[in-house]
C-alpha cells in the first residue's frame, strides 16, 4: 500500500520524492552509521587541541624582571 | 582617503568596462554561433561598438511619462546602479586583495542583490504605466523565488566552510579541493538559478525583447535607460557579479592551479587574471545558453523553482550537513557557526548533546520547510498562474 503510494508519487512528483529521499538519507546515516562503526572497532580520533597543554606543577617563582 | 578612492576606482572602472565589452562579446559570440559576422564596422573588429552604443543612448532625449513620480522615476535606476556596484566591495581579487574583507561578506552580497529588487519595483511603479508595473511584479516574483535556491546553496557551502567571509571560502578550497567536485549536484542548481536571477534566456520573461519591450523599464529612455542597461538586475552587471560569485563558491575564485610553481610577486598579478578567466568561462556558458535555448513559459519558470530545484536543494542541504556531523562528530564547529554565528564563538556547550539536538532540529525544520514549499508551490501553480 505505502510502497504503491510512493511509487505513484515518484511518477507524479519525482523531485519532491527525491528531495525527501535525499533529505532523510542524511539523518538516517547519522543514526545508523555510528553503531556499525563502533561494532567494527573504530575508535574516534582525539579532538584537535585548541590550546597549549599547561604543565601540571606549581608555578615557578619569578626572579627579577621576569614575567 | 585618496588611496581608498583609487582602490574603489581600480575595481569599479574595470567592472564597468567589462560590462560594456560583455555586450560586444555576447553579440560576437552569438553571431558566430548563428553563422553571422556580428558587429564589425565601428573600430577594429567592432571594438568601439559599446562606446558608440553608449554615446547614442546618452544623446537621446530623456522623456518623463505624464503623471509619473519624477523623484522615484529618476532615483530607481540610480538605486539599481549603486546597489549593484556596491556588491563588488567584498569580492576578493587576490589573497587579502579586496576593497573590504568583511566577516559577513556573503550575507552582504545577498543583501545587496535583494535590495535592487526595490529599485525594480520603484522603476515599474513610478512610470505610471500598467505595463511597466506588471513587468516589475513579474520580475519581483521571479527574483524572490530564485533567491531562495541561491540562498540555500550558499548556506550549504557556509556549513562546509564555517565562515561567511568570501576570502576564507576560497582559502578553504585552496587547502582542500574546489567545491565543484564534492558538491557537484549543487553547481548546476546554482547555475540555473543564476540564469533566472539575472533574467537571462531561457528565463528572460520579464524582459522578453520581442514582446514586452524591457518589462519594468518600458518607460525609460536615454541616460536612465543606459544606467539600467549597464548594471541592472536584468542583464550584464548582474551577470558578471553572479558569475564571479559562482566562481568563488565552486571554482576557487582567484586560485591559480599549480601556484607553487610561481613566485609570490608573480601571483599578485596572476590571481586577479585567473579570477577573470574563470568568470569569463562562466559568462561564455551564459551566452552559449542564450544562443541555444528557447524561452520557457512563466508557469514553467515558477514550477521549475518551487517544484524541482527547491526540494532537491533542501534535500542536498540536509544530506551535506548530516554528512558533516557524521564525519566530524566532535569538532563540527562549522555547522554550529552556520546556525548561530555569533553565539557559538563565545559559548562552550556539550557538543555530543548538541549533535543529537541539531539532527532533531534539522529533521523538523526540513520537514516543515518541505511541506510549506510544496503547499506554496501548489497554491502558486493552481490558483495564481
Amino acid at each position: 500500500m505505502i510502497f504503491n503510494a510512493i511509487r505513484k508519487a515518484t511518477f507524479e512528483q519525482p523531485f519532491a520524492v527525491w528531495g525527501l529521499a535525499l533529505g532523510f538519507a542524511g539523518p538516517a546515516l547519522v543514526l545508523i552509521v555510528p553503531p556499525i562503526r563502533d561494532y567494527m572497532g573504530f575508535v574516534a580520533p582525539m579532538s584537535i587541541p585548541e590550546s597549549y597543554p599547561l604543565p601540571n606543577r606549581p608555578r615557578r617563582p619569578t626572579i627579577g624582571y621576569e614575567d | 582617503m585618496l588611496l581608498s578612492l583609487i582602490e574603489i576606482f581600480a575595481v569599479i572602472l574595470p567592472v564597468l568596462l567589462g560590462i560594456a565589452y560583455l555586450t560586444l562579446a555576447e553579440r560576437k559570440i552569438m553571431g558566430s554561433m548563428q553563422r553571422r559576422v556580428g558587429p564589425n564596422h565601428i573600430g577594429l573588429f567592432g571594438l568601439l561598438q559599446p562606446l558608440s552604443d553608449g554615446i547614442k543612448l546618452l544623446l537621446k532625449e530623456t522623456i518623463f511619462p505624464s503623471q509619473s513620480d519624477k523623484i522615484f522615476f529618476i532615483s530607481a535606476p540610480l538605486i539599481i546602479f549603486t546597489v549593484n556596484l556596491l556588491g563588488w566591495a567584498t569580492i576578493p581579487f587576490g589573497e587579502g586583495n579586496s576593497i573590504s574583507d568583511m566577516e559577513l561578506g556573503i550575507i552582504y552580497l545577498l543583501a545587496m542583490s535583494s535590495i535592487s529588487v526595490v529599485g525594480i519595483i520603484l522603476a515599474g511603479w513610478s512610470g505610471n504605466s500598467k505595463y511597466s508595473l506588471m513587468g516589475s511584479l513579474r520580475t519581483t516574483a521571479q527574483l524572490i523565488s530564485y533567491e531562495l535556491v541561491i540562498g540555500l546553496t550558499i548556506l550549504t557551502i557556509i556549513g562546509v566552510v564555517g565562515s561567511y567571509n568570501l576570502n576564507e571560502i576560497i582559502l578553504f578550497q585552496k587547502h582542500s579541493i574546489i567545491f565543484l567536485l564534492p558538491l557537484l549536484p549543487l553547481f548546476p542548481i546554482l547555475f540555473i538559478s543564476a540564469l533566472a536571477e539575472t533574467n537571462r534566456v531561457p528565463f528572460d520573461l520579464v524582459e522578453s525583447e520581442s514582446e514586452l519591450v524591457s518589462g519594468a523599464f518600458t518607460e525609460y529612455s536615454s541616460f536612465s535607460f543606459a544606467l539600467i542597461f549597464l548594471v541592472d538586475k536584468l542583464e550584464y552587471g548582474a551577470m558578471i557579479s553572479m558569475c564571479t560569485l559562482i566562481n568563488i563558491l565552486f571554482l576557487g575564485g582567484y586560485l591559480v592551479p599549480f601556484s607553487y610553481l610561481f613566485s609570490d610577486f608573480l601571483l599578485i598579478f596572476l590571481e586577479p587574471l585567473f579570477l577573470g578567466l574563470k568568470t569569463c568561462l562562466l559568462l561564455f556558458i551564459f551566452i552559449w545558453v542564450r544562443a541555444t535555448l528557447p524561452r520557457v513559459k512563466f508557469n514553467q519558470l515558477i514550477n521549475l523553482n518551487w517544484k524541482c530545484l527547491l526540494p532537491i536543494t533542501l534535500g542536498l542541504f540536509m544530506l551535506v550537513i548530516s554528512l558533516l556531523i557524521l564525519i566530524f562528530p566532535i569538532d563540527n564547529i562549522n555547522i554550529q557557526y552556520l546556525f548561530l554565528p555569533f553565539i557559538f564563538k563565545n559559548f562552550k556547550i556539550n557538543k555530543k548533546f548538541f549533535n543529537k539536538f541539531l539532527i532533531l532540529i534539522l529533521i523538523l525544520g526540513f520537514l516543515s520547510f518541505f511541506i510549506y514549499f510544496i503547499y506554496i508551490s501548489n497554491i502558486l501553480t493552481k490558483n495564481i498562474i
